[in-house]
């Protein structure tokens, strides 16, 4: 049975990738309905756009955004920073799936915000596992962030 | 017994300075008195008490000659009437010896022998006479004249000296200066050249006589700014000085650099009167400097690129990849039914093979990693991390019979990142090599050797055949079959990168099915 209203945003420029993910999603128990956008400034677009225009407003944000780093555009991270920037996706968990385990894009997704860093095995059980481990995780186990919430700056005082 | 007697004799003696080089001083001048009267040689010695500290007595003419041969005398007062030897035969001698061919004698005669004395003493070479009994005021005096003159020619003569000593000095620097491979050059406060080494028409191609009394600006090119007049400037200010790089232009028009100081020049005074100026020609190890330069800019660019190579290996080279394996898995699950036994054979081949590509990238991108990686320098202690990964080992084979044997407290300075991946390389291969023997024993241990400690794992499975011990530590390289023993044979690579990073040695011994060891150090 699907969750109601509950989705998962996949942001992925390789259409074997796509295919891929949505093998291992759709196979899941429990399967996640999923966007696919192919690059970061439709991501950005998708979800910022939607809480501007009025015909969307309503629209739910994903429960999850799974990023890949390296896209066409505007780039993982940039879209990641960019997300962070916006009240409305400032705590929308993003999970960066790459293909990379450079220290480097390791320390800088985190550094701007990143909530999970899984790099994708090229073996596909394990691909499929994995994927199916996130959506699980994401769609049935994690509670979503209210709408609206702003995560505190840390060390502020609570805003009554 | 005869010390006595050469007591008696000597007594005189011994009020005068001994050794006769003390004597080298101005204000010592010494006057030698002889008289066969001990009372008068007693009065002659109060009288000139005052005039000088050392009055040599003797008592005779003999002794008055061994006198002058030990020391100088500013004058000699002699008497003229002497048992055995007289004054006048004495002095004869006295004027062929060396040493008192020219010291002034001044003649004791009894005054109503004047006019015969005297005459024969001027003969003699005397230069004055004294009547008897003297007046000490009259020898006071007279003796007084040759004390002062030597003593001024004692200073005249020390002056020469030192004049000598420094025309020496000079010659001897000015030689050095010569043969200087340095230019030294010295300038008025102007920038004229006063002075132009070998050194310097070596350097600059100018001859000494086409630089004298010239600027030394010509040596400045002229789209450069005078370092040189820039520099005399900042002296005269008193500024400190420091060594500048510089490039100077040659007679025949060729650019060169150099390195260059300058000092100042000062005249007696103290007073600013000239500038020295030493520069070394430093072309050659600029354009050293220069390729250097450029050749550590190549090995970073290489580097750089190489990162980005990497780094798009691990992107681009993967999703492919994951596309084989992926719908190849995906055609044998949804699929598999409808193939024949041989098409789901030949599918599942495909799908391992690209898992191993997957292996051998991710290896490879490892390989490239470390060779990159900043080196840490901690107290490591490689027998806990020995001892941790066999425990792993044991952990994931529980049935396997292998003892560890692992010495204990073996530490050392690196890196401790990089040395657990080089012992895990080394054990996980001796594990795996024993991996067909029933038993099996790995050792971890140290051999002390000239060169310092030598550690090595030691097994006694599979080997190798010792024709192949270099081939083992190439990338990729393995003496074994996949299918025997499985893997990607990047491990002895990693593992030479590891100890050649740390500045040391790795090699390897074995024999087929006797085992292997690799020894290693760690610089
Ligand atoms: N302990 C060992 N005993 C016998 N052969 C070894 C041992 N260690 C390494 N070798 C040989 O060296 C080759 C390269 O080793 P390595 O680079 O670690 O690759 P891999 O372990 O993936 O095969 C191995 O394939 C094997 O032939
Ligand atoms: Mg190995």
């Amino acid at each position: 049975m699907p969750v109601p209203g509950k989705y998962l945003l996949l942001v992925e420029d390789l259409s074997d990738d796509q295919e891929l993910a949505l093998l291992a999603l759709g196979a899941a128990c429990t399967p996640v309905p999923v966007e696919i956008v192919r690059d970061g400034e439709a991501a950005l677009e998708f979800l910022l756009a939607a809480g501007r225009s009025s015909a969307r407003e309503r629209a739910a944000l994903p429960v999850v955004v799974l990023l890949d780093l390296k896209l066409p555009k505007v780039d993982g991270l940039e879209t990641l920073r960019r997300l962070r920037a916006e009240r409305r996706t400032q705590s929308l968990p993003v999970v960066i799936l790459s293909s990379s385990k450079s220290d480097l894009d390791l320390r800088e997704s985190y550094r701007l915000g990143a909530n999970s860093y899984v790099r994708k095995p090229v073996d596909f059980h394990e691909f499929r596992a994995t994927l199916q481990f996130i959506g699980r995780y994401w769609v049935e186990v994690n509670e979503s962030p209210p709408q609206g919430w702003k995560t505190p700056i840390p060390g502020t005082p609570p805003a009554r | 017994m005869n010390g006595s007697a050469r007591d008696i004799a000597s007594t005189d003696e011994s009020a005068s300075p001994p050794a006769p080089e003390e004597h080298a001083a101005q204000d010592r001048v010494s006057i030698l008195i002889v008289d066969d009267y001990p009372e008068a040689l007693l009065a002659l010695q109060a009288m000139l008490e005052g005039v000088s500290r050392h009055l040599v007595l003797a008592h005779s003419g003999e002794e008055a000659l061994r006198c002058v041969l030990r020391e100088d005398f500013a004058v000699i007062l002699l008497d003229v009437l002497m048992p055995g030897m007289d004054g006048f035969e004495t002095a004869t001698l006295l004027r062929r010896r060396e040493r008192s061919r020219s010291t002034p004698i001044i003649f004791l005669t009894a005054a109503n022998r004047a006019e015969e004395d005297v005459r024969r003493a001027y003969h003699l070479g005397a230069v004055d006479y004294i009547f008897k009994p003297v007046v000490p005021d009259i020898l006071v005096s007279k003796v007084m004249v040759f004390v002062e003159l030597a003593r001024k020619t004692a200073l005249v003569r020390e002056q020469v000296a030192r004049l000598q000593r420094s025309e020496l000095d000079r010659s001897r620097l000015s030689a050095i200066v010569e043969s200087c491979d340095d230019s030294i050059v010295g300038c008025d406060l102007e920038g004229i050249v006063q002075s132009w080494n070998a050194g310097a028409e070596r350097i600059f191609g100018y001859p000494a006589h086409a630089m004298l009394d010239r600027p030394i600006a010509v040596l400045v090119p002229p789209d450069r700014p005078d370092d040189i007049a820039e520099r005399i400037r900042a002296l005269r200010r008193a500024e400190p000085r420091r060594t500048l790089e510089a490039t100077r232009l040659t007679a025949d028009g060729r650019r060169i650099e150099v390195s260059s100081s300058m000092s100042p020049i000062r005249d007696g005074s103290g007073a600013l009167i000239g500038v020295s100026l030493v520069a070394r020609d430093i072309t050659e190890q600029k354009r050293a400097a220069t390729a250097l330069h450029d050749a550590m800019e190549a090995a970073e660019r290489a580097n750089r690129e190489l990162e980005a190579f990497s780094y798009s290996v691990s992107h681009d080279l993967r999703a492919p990849l994951r596309a084989i394996a992926g719908f190849g898995q995906t055609l044998v699950e949804n699929y598999g039914p409808r193939l024949d036994e041989k098409g789901v054979h030949y599918l599942e081949r495909m799908c391992a093979a690209s898992r191993r590509m997957g292996e051998l990238i991710d290896d490879l991108l490892e390989l490239s990693r470390l060779g990159r990686a900043c080196l840490r320098s901690e107290v490591v202690d490689l027998s806990r991390i020995a001892a941790a990964i066999a425990d792993e080992l044991r952990r994931a084979a529980p049935d396997r019979t292998v003892e560890f044997a692992i010495a204990p407290d073996l530490t050392v300075r690196g890196d401790p990142g990089l040395l657990t991946c080089l012992l895990e390389n080394l054990l996980r291969n001796a594990w795996k090599f024993t991996g067909r023997h029933p038993r099996a024993r790995i050792e971890f241990g140290v051999e002390r050797a000239a060169e310092g400690p030598v550690f090595f794992v030691r097994d006694d499975g599979a080997g190798f055949d010792m024709a192949y011990a270099e081939k083992l530590f190439a990338p990729f390289q393995r003496l074994h079959g996949e299918d025997e023993f499985e893997g990607t044979g990047i491990g002895l690579a990693i593992v030479q990168r590891i100890v050649h990073r740390h500045g040391g040695r790795v090699w390897a011994q074995g024999a087929p099915e006797q085992g292997a060891a690799f020894h290693f150090t760690l610089g």
